[in-house]
């Protein structure tokens, strides 16, 4: 209680951020407690971390999925049968768990409540000629 | 005599291995068999596949040492298990298989490429695979992680394995795709090489293998004398004749009779058979079937049960090659009648070794022994033979444990001079016992001490917590564990209000000096609060009585003692008693959101004491140091 006192949450700035990005560029990923300290910041290493990774890390890919994509994230959601985000956005390059899980609850999760069972043949014929 | 479709059942069998040799040969990364669909004529679904790229974990559970070929092997078949698996538990996920080899937290990049690729299909003509298919031209996919969707629907997937080459050309009615993490030009002669080479070539090797295999054991069956080198040379001959041959289906009787002369040099046969996976495997399996067939012989000649699978060898040498084997199996017959005789008379003395052998291996592994020696008399034995090499050599422990056990038990039999009845030897491995049951003793024996160990210090524990509540481990550590985080929080406490008192007593040391002058009292009870920080609640009540000896001149704040238990709170304080101090501290107390349910007071020369036990009424939870604050500034007050 007393040791959260003091700690930022919220939004980050673009000053902030910059100073996180150097550290993380500086010392590279991990130790994630040693962040905030080393970087000056007054927040908390969760905090840090999450907003690297879905955010300031280099080479995430904005914009909406593609169909390779959505296709790649069906086929993996129904093997995998867990939402196990991350194992499904390793597949796809350039995008993070949090997207693919934002994505998947958006705009999936309806479609697969009213058809529950996939047939994978199906998607095939889906798939881009 | 297989028909067509055995063949290709046949064939398709052993593509794995071929795909598995082809793909480790050029050092690619995997190697997938896309074939024609049974239930969806005009779609390529996968058919087979091999497995050679990087592995982030490999369980190292398994018991017996594999070389790099079977490791392979081993995990694209755990792959494609772990495939399956999941693709059940699509549909029901409570059947899911939990003994699956790998999940799917262990694989790598590539491997995930190829774990998806099991759930493509393509139709012909669309696809990567289908358009190979319907050109009948093979392809060639340079950066095959850029390339368009439209050309190859697994560029993204590849891209996070990063594949960089796919090829892909037709075979056997279906379609195989090789890919490779590095870029590599095109290159026709290597389709040509690899197809060639080792889809080809080894499936007529394998094929005479079979016919080899059918003659091996038509002389052993025959011929138990007969030397392994024997063999070998006849094997190797035979491979190198029906190994350069076309891709046929039949090997003629002509041929094989060849491969039985004995003058023929056995030369160059070692690299066909060195490409079909380990010379000495077979070797050793035929060491292995050469001492059944000794023992299947003398057997017979006690008429054991297991002479019934040598009674019909004609029939089972006829039946799967019959028109091939058949004339020199005849010649051989003969021969090797004139050679058993000798051999007889030569073994005489070894006689009883080998009723023994018979005795021994009958005696205990009939389990193990059986799939060899149901091939004696099923009809289709030799291709079981012959397609178990591999499988028979990951169980390898079989043929291990059967030689082990003769290698022990033989010499221990000729020091008695007599074969032993089966429940003799099961006797002597009783006698053999011992020895690693102690073994097994001396660590349950440590174990036990351990656990004897363990269960003292808990006692030990028990006895020093004084709020222990049940028995069990579990709660005597839970126990422990709050206790000493109550311990440490009330030094903690203890260690800030002396400091406090510390300076307080600096900065007001004049103005005090006449308090304490005129509570003597209380200046001394404070000390022996102080003095020992660590007390428990319950001897709270006994430091009342305790004599004071030393008379300090600090003023020290400890007379107000705060502990919590969740929202319970209890003070125990003392001060000096005045006209409405009650009051006054339960005005405090209950402005700390404090519900008081027990109230004790008691004064005696001058001093109160007072026990107080109360709730916090709302959630509000204000910490015990805020709540001495509070009732300490109240005290200095008199």
């Amino acid at each position: 209680m007393a040791t959260n006192l003091g700690l930022r949450k919220g939004a980050w700035t673009a000053e902030v951020e910059m100073r996180l990005r150097k550290c993380i560029g500086e010392h590279g990923e991990g130790n994630w407690h040693l962040v905030s300290l080393r970087a000056g910041l007054n927040r908390c290493r969760k905090s840090c971390r999450q907003r690297w990774l879905n955010y300031l890390r280099p080479n995430i890919k904005r914009g909406s999925f593609s169909i390779d994509e959505v296709d790649i994230t069906i086929r993996l959601h129904i093997l995998i049968c867990l939402c196990k985000w991350s194992l499904i956005a390793g597949r796809l390059p350039g995008r993070t768990s949090n997207d693919v899980k934002y994505y998947w609850n958006t705009h999936m999760h309806k479609y697969m409540k009213e058809k529950p069972i996939l047939d994978l043949k199906e998607l095939s014929v889906i798939k881009p000629q | 005599m297989a028909t067509a479709l055995q063949m290709e059942g046949r064939m398709l069998e052993n593509l794995k291995k071929q795909l598995a040799l082809a793909v480790r040969n050029i050092q690619w990364s995997y190697g997938i068999f896309w074939s024609i669909s049974a239930r969806q004529p005009g779609v390529l679904e996968w058919g087979d596949g091999y497995y050679n790229g990087d592995i982030k974990t490999r369980k190292t559970t398994q018991a017996i040492e594999l070389n790099a070929d079977q490791l392979g092997l081993q995990r694209s078949e755990q792959l494609r298990e772990l495939y399956e698996s999941l693709s059940i538990g699509e549909a029901n996920p409570q059947s899911r298989r939990p003994s699956v080899a790998l999940s799917p937290e262990d694989l790598s990049d590539p491997e995930w490429y190829y774990l998806v690729c099991m759930s493509f299909v393509f139709n012909i003509g669309q696809g990567l695979p289908g358009r190979t298919l319907a050109n009948g031209q093979p392809t060639w996919l340079c950066n095959a992680h850029f390339a368009d969707s439209k050309v190859f629907s697994r560029s993204l997937l590849a891209k996070s394995a990063s594949i960089q080459t796919v090829i892909c050309f037709p075979f056997l009615g279906g379609v195989i795709e090789l890919g490779v993490t590095e870029p590599v030009p095109e290159d026709p002669s290597l389709i040509q090489h690899v197809k060639t080479s080792f889809l080809e070539i080894p499936y007529s090797t394998i094929i005479s293998k079979k016919s080899m295999m059918v003659a091996g054991s038509t002389r052993i069956d025959n011929n138990p004398a007969c030397t392994v080198l024997d063999q070998d040379i006849l094997q190797n001959k035979l491979i190198a004749y029906v190994g350069s041959a076309e891709l046929g289906i039949n090997v003629s009787p002509n041929n094989s009779s060849n491969g039985f002369e004995p003058s023929q040099p056995a030369e160059g046969s070692f690299m066909v058979e060195g490409i079909n996976g380990g010379v000495s495997q077979v070797q050793s399996w035929q060491f292995m079937d050469d001492e059944f067939s000794n023992c299947v012989l003398h057997s017979m000649n006690s008429s054991d049960c297991i002479s019934q699978t040598f009674v019909e060898p004609e029939k089972a040498i006829s039946t799967p090659k019959g028109e091939m084997a058949k004339q020199p199996c005849l010649q051989d017959l003969q021969e090797c009648n004139h050679t058993k005789m000798n051999s007889l008379d030569f073994r005489s003395d070894d006689l009883h070794y080998q009723g023994v052998l018979s005795s021994l291996l009958k005696s205990s592994h009939q389990s193990i022994l059986g799939p060899c020696f149901k091939n004696y008399h099923h009809e289709s034995s030799f291709g079981l033979w012959n397609k178990g090499d591999l499988e028979n050599f990951q169980r390898g422990g079989t043929p291990q444990m059967i030689l082990k056990k003769v290698l022990i038990a033989v010499p221990q039999m000729h020091a008695v001079g007599l074969p032993e009845s089966p429940e003799d030897i099961c006797k002597r491995d009783e006698v053999w016992r011992p020895e690693a049951d102690e073994i097994g003793a001396n660590s349950a024996l440590a174990e036990r001490r351990r656990r004897e160990k363990l269960n003292e210090r808990f006692l030990i524990l028990r006895s020093m917590v004084p709020s222990i509540s049940k028995g069990d481990k579990v709660s005597i550590l839970d126990d422990a564990i709050e206790y000493v985080k109550e311990l440490e929080r009330r030094v903690e406490e203890l260690g800030s209000c002396r400091e406090l008192a510390e300076v307080e007593a600096r900065t007001k040391r004049k103005s005090q000096d006449t308090v304490e002058r005129i509570s003597d009292n209380y200046g001394d009870s404070n000390v022996s609060n102080s003095k020992r920080p660590l007390i428990n609640k319950r001897k709270a009540c006994d430091i009342d009585e305790t004599s004071n000896y030393n008379v300090s001149k600090e003023s020290s704040t400890d007379n107000v003692t705060v502990s919590m238990i969740n929202k319970e709170v209890l003070i125990e304080m003392r001060c000096p008693w005045k006209e409405g101090v009650l009051l006054e501290i339960m005005d405090v107390v209950s402005n700390l959101q404090l519900d008081c349910h027990s109230v004790q007071s008691s004064a005696s020369e001058g001093i109160l004491s007072l026990t107080i036990k109360s709730k916090f009424k709302g959630s509000v939870v204000v910490s015990s140091g805020i709540i001495k604050q509070e009732l300490q500034r109240l005290t200095r007050k008199f």
